[in-house]
């Protein structure tokens, strides 16, 4: 509940940064061409990169788990006034008025930030949540560590039984395709494709400060370092 | 007689407290030793102490110094206290020396060295018996050029002769053998990306100097095991042979392997000649490599899908044989010419097969044009049945296309194709070009296929031109979908990342006369009758689910059908709308018809961000009518929301259709 409130607050002060750019938008649309920037929301960026991050990973943030809005009972969408089947007498005989109100969107979801609540991006989440127990050894014992672009990559083959590499490396390409397809799919999602760079970015800084001790990183320059 | 020698020295050696005790029997006959308190030659062999030789049965004669079955009693570092069998033979007269030191304990087995110098040519032969890799590479670490925090494991039982000439004081290396076997070797690189294990080998092998080039012969033959150089591949179990001929030319850099010869028992057979430039970075000059039939289940299975990981061709079943050659020359493939013979390919994953798969293709570089041949007996596309084709193509440098039109069967359809040109093959910008036409394939055998609810009618359409280009599959023409009744049109048919984590898809659909009654029972919807009109613009599904279109069904305006809507369809739809209470309530109006009459009916749907901005028929107050009544028993459906989670709607719907709804009595 309290991340939803989070969640009107951010709209909210979308809606407030915008609209004087849109005030001063119309006059000067009037004398000439003009570009209006759309800034990359770096927080909210980061705190979807983190919900899908804790969901890979199999943590829980905070006391509640991170749930997208669509997954809530039903109660909460259906309002009151669903469906109803009222007889009308008119005068042509028996007549029946159904009133259908179907779902109600809340407008906490309507108005999100940063949605990462499209059919790819949680199949692209649940395959990473799936595939994340099979390399958890791998990331554990230093074999694989989270490179600086956001992806993982085999950093101490020695460290891999022989019968275990062909394995972990389609492990290695398959999650690597999954992250590149998941950047790409949030900024398509949101509609700004120019963003996956930035998403990119972000998610690179948030695998490793979400990821345990221990865990091997690549930093800036691509040296590897060791979560500590 | 003993003869205290003191220090004596040499330009690479130094032995310090050299004492030699000679007793003297019956004729040439005498008791021989010598020790020498400490002997310091050159590393790796570093500082031997309190070696000790004795020889109980020496030979001393003008001509001959002998010492037929006499000990050696050493102290190093490294290896400890050691004792072994010596004896050796020199002549006086022309300097003939030979040596042996027999059952050497070394690293867990046993080593036997003997040296022979003759008139300016010498040899060593050094065998092992059960030595282990593991502690001989720890005796070998502090050599010059062993490579640091590398690993070698295994039983060694090797037999290597070498043999070199001395010439003004320098020993020079003439030529090597080694033969013999190891077990359960195991090795790695530093890195570890380089490694093996659990291989079992015999190995002959021999290199010699000709000239100033250098020739080798070798023969490796490994059952089972391990190796990695960076993919890692899993030996047969069964004998596989490898034969290799070499020649290096140290002064050009060059390197011949001429032949190479591969050799799994009778799975499969290859040659291969390459030449390689060793001088600065090695390069590739020229390659030919050469299958004789094998099976592609070997070829496949055991030494390509190494290299496929990643790609979509990295994990399938295969069966039948392949045979063929490949050649590189002056830094590009310069022909390919392949021969399958009732080859089978089938991925795991499930998406794509071919079964007996027959033929040949050839490919040159350059701008001759080749023809292949290629037929198989069926195949499928996810669970789409594919019939039999004969195809042939002719390929001209790196475009392919199609010969003569072709025809796949489709399920119960076909397609025929016109054209099929495939451009820039190996290069990033690959193109695709197809112009078909589907032949009606049954919509009964395609939603079977697909999993989904039995449909009835047909599917066929003309495609005039699919182009395929970076990931991205667009269709040209107009796929007609001849389905309850009336047609089902798609246009701008686009697929992006097809093969990808993502597959997206675009279309436009157009809806023309469907009949309600076969649509409504095709999903178990209830009844309902008349006729439906509609599109669908802007479909946009991504992994195939819809994200975005723009919807629109309704009763056409000239529909004069017969407008029924039954009490279960009614109940249905008020169950997608998210009712509860609803069914206690319309079960006792409802039931005393089983049926209502209705004028038009329709819904809207705008898609976009997981919502549906939902609109009806007509305007009704406060909201908008999805069924407007007319006629006896009239009924009035009317929808107030405009704004409707998507998902929501559509677990409803999945509810609805499965259970077939709530019953009404």
């Amino acid at each position: 509940m309290a991340e939803r409130t989070k969640g009107n607050d951010m709209s909210r002060t979308r809606t407030s940064r915008w609209w004087p750019a849109g005030l001063l938008a119309l006059p000067l649309l009037l004398i000439a061409c003009v570009t209006i920037n759309v800034y990359f929301p770096a927080a909210a960026a980061e705190k979807a990169a983190d919900r899908i991050i804790l969901d890979v990973y199999g943590k829980k943030p905070g006391q509640a788990p991170a749930k997208t809005p669509e997954s809530k009972p039903d109660g909460q969408t259906s309002p009151d006034q669903s469906s109803r089947l009222i007889p009308h007498d008119g005068q042509h005989g028996p007549n029946l008025l159904v009133r259908l109100a179907f779902a109600l969107v809340p407008p906490a979801q309507a108005a999100a930030d940063l949605s990462i609540s499209s059919p790819a991006i949680r199949s692209l989440t649940a395959s990473m949540a799936a595939r994340q127990k099979s390399l958890q050894p791998y990331f554990a014992n230093g074999a694989i560590g989270l490179t600086n672009d956001g992806l993982i990559a085999l950093r101490k083959p020695g460290a891999v039984p022989l019968k275990e590499r062909n394995r972990l490396r389609k492990l290695i390409e398959q999650e690597n395709q999954d992250r590149n397809a998941l950047y790409r799919e949030i900024a398509r999602a949101n509609g700004h494709p120019e963003w996956e760079q930035q998403i990119r970015g972000t998610f690179a800084r948030r695998w490793v400060a979400n990821a345990p001790k221990g865990w091997w990183y690549q930093d800036a320059k691509g040296n590897w370092a060791q979560k500590q | 007689m003993t003869l205290d020698l003191g220090s004596l020295q040499g330009p690479t050696w130094r032995a310090e407290g050299v004492n030699v005790a000679l007793r003297l029997r019956e004729g040439d006959r005498a008791k021989l030793s010598a020790t020498v308190r400490r002997l310091t030659l050159p590393p790796p062999l570093g500082v031997i102490r309190n070696a000790r030789i004795t020889c109980p049965r020496a030979r001393l004669s003008d001509t001959v110094i002998a010492c037929p079955q006499g000990t050696l009693a050493l102290h190093t570092p490294r290896l400890g206290q050691r004792q072994a069998g010596l004896s050796f033979r020199y002549r006086t007269t022309d300097k003939k020396l030979e040596l042996h030191v027999s059952a050497l304990a070394l690293a867990g087995g046993r080593v036997d060295v003997s040296g022979e110098y003759d008139r300016g040519a010498w040899t060593a032969r050094i065998a092992t018996r059960q030595v282990d890799g593991a502690r001989l590479a720890e005796l070998l670490a502090s050599l010059p050029g062993w490579p640091a925090a590398s690993s070698l494991g295994g039983k060694l039982d090797l037999h290597a002769t070498l043999s070199g000439d001395v010439a003004r004081g320098q020993a020079t290396l003439r030529s090597a053998q080694i033969k013999g076997s190891v077990s359960k070797l195991a090795f790695s690189s530093a890195d570890g990306r380089n490694a093996g294990e659990d291989i079992d080998a015999d190995i002959d092998a021999r290199v010699e100097r000709r000239g100033r080039s250098w020739q080798a012969t070798g023969r490796v033959t490994t059952r089972g095991g391990t190796v990695c150089i960076g993919p890692c591949w899993t030996l047969p179990d069964t004998d596989t042979t490898a034969r290799l001929e070499a020649r290096f030319d140290p002064t050009s850099g060059s390197l011949d392997l001429h032949p190479i010869q591969l050799t799994q028992g009778q799975a499969l057979q290859a040659t291969a000649n390459v030449r390689l430039r060793l001088d600065g970075r090695p390069r590739l000059v020229a390659a030919q490599l050469e299958l004789a039939p094998s099976r592609l289940k070997a070829v496949y299975g055991t030494w390509l899908q190494p290299l496929l990981i990643g790609t979509p061709i990295d994990s399938l079943d295969t069966a039948g044989r392949i045979s063929g050659n490949v050649d590189y020359r002056a830094g590009s493939v310069q022909q390919v010419n392949l021969f399958v013979d009732d080859i089978y390919l089938d991925d795991r994953a499930q998406r794509f097969g071919i079964y007996g798969a027959s033929g040949r293709i050839h490919w040159s570089g350059g701008d001759s044009l080749r023809e292949s041949h290629l037929r198989w007996r069926g195949g499928h596309l996810y669970r789409v049945r594919l019939g039999a084709a004969d195809l042939a193509f002719e390929s001209q440098g790196s475009d392919l296309r199609l010969a003569r039109p072709a025809s796949v069967a489709i399920l119960d359809g076909g397609l025929q194709i016109d054209h099929f040109s495939l451009d820039g093959i190996g290069t990033p910008a690959l193109r695709s070009s197809f112009d078909a036409v589907l032949t009606p394939v049954s919509m009964e055998a395609l939603t079977h296929a697909l999993g989904w609810p039995i449909m009835s009618g047909k599917l066929s359409g003309v495609i005039p031109s699919v182009t395929y280009k970076g990931g991205e599959l667009q269709v040209g023409g107009v796929l007609l979908v001849r389905a309850f009744d009336g047609s089902i049109t798609v246009r701008g048919l686009r697929l992006e990342q097809l093969f990808g984590a993502v597959p997206q898809l675009y279309a436009d659909v157009d809806l023309r006369g469907l009949d309600l009654t076969s649509l409504t029972r095709t999903f178990s919807f209830g009844n309902i009758q008349g006729r439906l009109d509609g599109h669908v613009r802007g479909l946009h599904l991504v992994d195939w689910k819809p994200v975005a279109f723009d919807a629109r069904l309704a009763t056409p305006s000239n529909d004069d059908s017969r407008h029924r809507i039954s009490q279960k369809a009614v109940d249905n739809l008020t169950n997608l709308g998210g009712g509860g209470i609803t069914g206690a309530l319309s079960r006792s109006l409802l039931g005393i018809f089983k049926e209502f009459s209705y004028d038009r009916l329709g819904i809207s749907c705008r898609l976009h961000d997981g919502i549906c901005d939902m609109d009806g028929v007509a305007p009704a107050p406060h909201g908008y009518y999805i069924v407007k009544g007319g006629g006896l028993p009239r009924i009035d459906i009317i929808g107030y929301a405009h704004e409707v989670d998507w998902n929501e709607l559509l677990a409803r719907l999945a509810s609805v259709t499965a259970h077939e709804g709530p019953v009404v009595k």
